[in-house]
């Protein structure tokens, strides 16, 4: 092969005509104008990593399209920002999470939980209630307010009524109820949410808060900071105290209480002390990984064995429609995963599937494929090694193709059976190079995710596992159960689960880069 | 070569245990078309192993997105009652014991259901519940059926003298003859057609259309970022080009899957700045999947390193850019290649579903993998809306994939795993 050393690195300037160049300058330049405009609303909605992040693309981004030294990075600058964005920074951000307490009970910062608390309003007894007209403008609302002298206030625009934080909207004199329809009672209902996430600011600076279903009253905080302690918050009504409890992310009362929400805290190692020493977590994820090591050496074993064997098979020159039996025992890998694993999951329907109802039959048995662990697990590899085997059968055929027939030959004549061939000649010949798709075959399944989600959703229940964890439940189903699926939804213990098999996956990595290279030598 | 007994059995021994492997593998396929087509949405029909003994379009209606009407085989017990009165789904029913009966139409349904049919017949029963056979039943067991079909005034022409005509607004009346109980009855029955339409309750064309949207923008995308970037790491020389590869060979071991909670976490604050990446779009989704191009790369780097870079040079010496040597010159004789990562590419984002069922939310706009689970719901599972579902949408996947098995093959024995 020639030497592509050889070729030069930059372009010459010349090469290129005038237009083009001009065009590139304004593309890069609109572009990195529109990434400024994203990086400073970041800043100014305080998202300072964010938008730290999008102005060093910005600059990365125009230093590469617009200079001649960084030529040859255009062309892996696009592919390289996205595996940045959608995987590495992921993991790191996942890895930055075992560390937090995050969850739908600590979702907050703690400036955000106590500016949630701060925003509550009541309305003092005695002021003046104002009723609430609502205006159709289109598909806006338009709010209408009458004070006590009978005076009007409408909002200054109509609002789309999406927000889902609180806004300030003002009002302004109107001299008449204006030119639009009112808008019927259920619309109330309907945007109940929204109406309660809305002050009014009359002209006068006066803000109002919604005191009933369709009116408005003056407003007063619910809560303030105690003056002695920024972390105390005092009850304006009854004067109680809520305190920060800045460990465990919550607000207590006096009693000890936490009340929500929460905040997300910093908690060192307790997501990987809880993982490890937890009762009821411990014991579930020793049992869960050993399921899943289980389940993916298994699965690549027995594929790789029923792909192999029918590969020789196929191959054997003397069965005529092999062509016909190859297309056909790929079938299964042509169909999309989702629809093969739903089938599975209706064959195996404990009470109504086809499976059952022929066992069924012939020896009067019904197992518990969807209640009984074991039989869930014996589904799940079933079902696996249906969806799995065509890979490597597919894998095995080029592989028997590259194997010389004079081997045969000479073991024929020696007096050698096919058995014998297939221990001592096939097997020993496709394994090594083999070695690193197994790998790879054996990372896809640990990380099996969507077979285990779909068919059983980890389900039955271990018993004695808090939180919830899945008898059938792969360590990333775990995770992801764990994140998604629970009263709680824990993201930081999904996460250290996830960190764990991320361990995992390293190693295989490893292992897989160094198998690949043999490969790679004895070309 | 005379061909020994032991040789031939062997051959048979090959054919007969290929071909009990095929049934299992053949079954299960064979078994969702079957429920596709079964009425309802059982799961076992005890009559038949395959062959629906009862077929109805009913679900392939629903899974084109079009209204079915149909017809459930109803009855009502007429011994020792003078005048039985119901619905029977067209219109409200009075049936007296001497046979006479009317119907007074009082509908619904809207003009495009139009026409719809019913029927009533007598039949007699034994004492479990069996159609007893007389000389004038027909094969279903019935005797004297009159068929009714509602449909608009004006198409009363198109309806023989033996079908009963009614309009939406309008009445019929007829009479059937009633016997005495045949020896072995125990029942004398009004057999009816109670008429309904079903509406499909999910849009299982657009789910087709999101996916094959999402499948073919990805898969371009992916293909345009992955053939530059593989030209620069194949081509071009640049510093922490070895290290570079290799980790991304690293990375690529690391399944979307892990890190759900953090894509989800990004999509949610980005999206909140940046209209494209908005959580509940496709866009949204599309640039979720840009992540996942580094196999393609080495794939593409292990095609272009078998092509030779002579052609390469010379255009370089007659004064080409690098990107007008790739554009030109390589591009052209790497179309094969081109076209595996597509289709590869095309069928990982058809079958992907975690990214897809944590993104997006809306009915409307899911993609079939997430959208075929909204059929099996724990308390109501629609096996067999679920079947035409499938097979509709499995089909071209199917088709397509076989079509193209020759080149897929090259590409798979380099490392990819389809889920």
């Amino acid at each position: 092969m020639a030497n592509i050393n050889a070729i030069p690195m930059v372009p010459e300037a010349a090469a290129l005509e005038r237009w083009k160049v001009w065009t590139q300058y304004i593309v890069v330049t609109l572009l990195s104008v529109f990434f400024l405009y994203v990086t400073l609303t970041m800043y100014a909605k305080n998202e300072i990593l964010y938008g730290t992040f999008v102005l060093v693309f910005t600059a990365t981004f125009g230093f590469v399209f617009l200079s001649e030294k960084a030529y040859v990075w255009r062309y892996v600058f696009p592919g390289l920002v996205g595996v940045f964005v959608f995987v590495i920074f992921p993991i790191m951000y996942t890895l930055g999470l075992t560390f937090t307490n995050k969850s739908n009970l600590h979702l907050l910062s703690f400036a955000q939980s106590k500016a949630y608390f701060l925003q509550q309003a009541y309305v003092a007894e005695g002021s003046h209630d104002y009723p609430l007209t609502l205006l159709m403008d289109g598909d806006n609302t338009q709010l209408m307010l009458e004070d006590a002298n009978g005076a009007l206030y409408v909002s200054e625009q109509s609002l789309p009524m999406t927000h889902t934080e609180m806004i300030v909207v003002k009002l302004v004199p109107s001299d008449g109820v204006p030119n639009l329809p009112i808008a019927p009672d259920k619309t109330f209902f309907a945007q109940l949410n929204q109406l309660a996430n809305i002050q009014l600011e009359l002209p006068n600076g006066t803000l109002l808060v919604k005191s009933k279903i369709r009116e408005y009253g003056e407003k007063y905080s619910l809560w303030r900071v105690a003056a002695d302690d920024t972390a105390v918050l005092v009850n304006q009504l009854d004067g109680s105290r809520l305190r920060a409890d800045l460990e465990q992310g919550f607000f207590v009362d006096a009693s000890g209480e936490y009340v929500t929400p929460g905040f997300q805290v910093n908690v060192g190692f307790d997501n990987y002390k809880r993982i490890l020493t937890d009762k009821g977590m411990f014991g579930p994820f020793l049992q869960i990984f050993t399921w899943t090591m289980f389940f993916s050496i298994f699965t690549v074993i027995a594929t790789f064995f029923i792909g192999m064997t029918i590969a020789s098979f196929v191959q054997w020159e003397p069965i005529k429609i092999r062509g016909l039996y190859q297309v056909l025992l790929i079938l299964p890998y042509a169909v999309p995963g989702f629809i093969l694993i739903m089938i599975f999951k209706a064959l195996f329907n404990q009470n109504l599937g086809q499976i059952n109802y022929v066992l069924d039959v012939l020896f009067n048995i019904a197992p518990d494929w969807n209640s009984d662990p074991h039989f869930s697990r014996l589904m799940i590899l079933i079902a696996n090694l249906f969806m799995g085997y065509p890979y490597m059968f597919i894998l095995s055929l080029g592989m028997l193709q590259s194997i010389p027939k004079d081997l045969y030959e000479a073991s024929s004549l020696e007096g050698s059976g096919p058995l014998n061939n297939f221990f001592r000649i096939t097997l020993p010949l496709v394994t090594r190079p083999m070695l690193p798709l197994l790998i790879a075959s054996f990372t896809f399944n640990f990380n099996n995710f969507v077979l285990i989600q779909l068919l059983t959703r980890g389900d039955p229940i271990i018993i004695g596992s808090n939180p919830q964890a899945g008898e059938t439940d792969l360590l990333v189903n775990y995770a992801f159960r764990l994140a998604f699926m629970g009263d709680t939804q824990d993201f930081a213990l999904g996460a250290t689960i996830s960190t764990f098999i991320f361990l995992m996956v390293g190693i295989m990595a490893v292992i897989y880069l160094k198998a690949a290279r043999i490969e790679v030598g004895r070309k | 070569m005379v061909k020994s007994t032991s040789f031939t059995a062997r051959i048979w021994g090959v054919h007969i245990f290929l071909i009990t492997f095929l049934f299992f593998v053949i079954y299960p396929l064979a078994y969702v078309v079957s429920i596709s087509f079964r009425t309802g949405h059982t799961l076992v029909d005890p009559q038949n192993f395959l062959i629906p003994s009862d077929p109805t379009l009913e679900h392939w209606a629903l899974a084109l997105e079009q209204n079915y009407t149909g017809m459930n085989p109803l009855k009502k017990d007429l011994d020792g009652v003078d005048q039985v009165n119901f619905n029977n789904g067209i219109g409200d029913v009075a049936f007296n014991a001497d046979g006479s009966w009317t119907l007074r139409a009082n509908t619904s349904f809207s003009e495009e259901d139009f026409p719809i049919q019913s029927y009533m017949a007598i039949a007699y029963l034994n004492e479990v519940g069996d159609k007893v056979a007389l000389s004038g039943s027909d094969s279903d067991g019935l005797i004297g059926r009159q068929q009714i079909v509602l449909d608009l005034p004006g198409q009363r022409s198109r309806y023989g003298p033996d079908v009963l005509f009614l309009d939406p607004a309008g009445s019929v009346s007829s009479e059937l003859t009633v016997y005495a109980k045949p020896p072995g009855a125990t029942r004398t029955t009004l057999q009816y057609g109670g008429a309904y339409v079903s509406k499909p309750v999910f849009p299982v064309l657009s789910w087709l259309m999101n996916t094959v949207k999402v499948a073919v923008i990805t898969a371009t995308l992916v293909l345009l970022l992955s053939t530059t970037s593989a030209y620069a790491f194949g081509r071009l020389g640049f510093t922490g080009k070895g290290p570079m590869l290799k980790s991304l060979l690293v990375i690529q071991m690391f399944p979307n899957t892990l890190f759900l909670t953090a894509l989800y976490l990004i999509f949610e604050k980005l999206g909140s700045f940046i209209g494209l990446m908005e959580l509940n779009s496709h866009s949204a989704l599309i640039i979720g999947y840009m992540g996942s191009m580094a196999l393609n790369i080495f794939m593409i780097i292990g095609y272009f390193d078998t092509i030779d870079a002579a052609m390469e040079e010379s255009a370089w010496i007659d004064g080409a850019t690098p990107w007008q040597t790739f554009y030109k010159i390589l591009l052209p004789l790497s179309v094969p290649i081109l076209a595996v990562v597509f289709i590869l590419t095309f069928i990982g984002i058809v079958n992907e579903y975690p990214l897809a069922s944590i993104l997006i939310s809306d009915l409307n706009k899911m993609t079939l993998a997430v959208g075929a689970q909204q059929y099996i719901q724990a308390q109501n599972a629609l096996w067999g809306d679920f079947a035409a579902a499938a097979v509709l949408a499995g089909i071209p996947i199917t088709i397509v994939f076989l079509i193209c098995q020759k080149f897929l093959v090259s590409g798979l024995t380099s490392g990819g795993v389809k889920g």
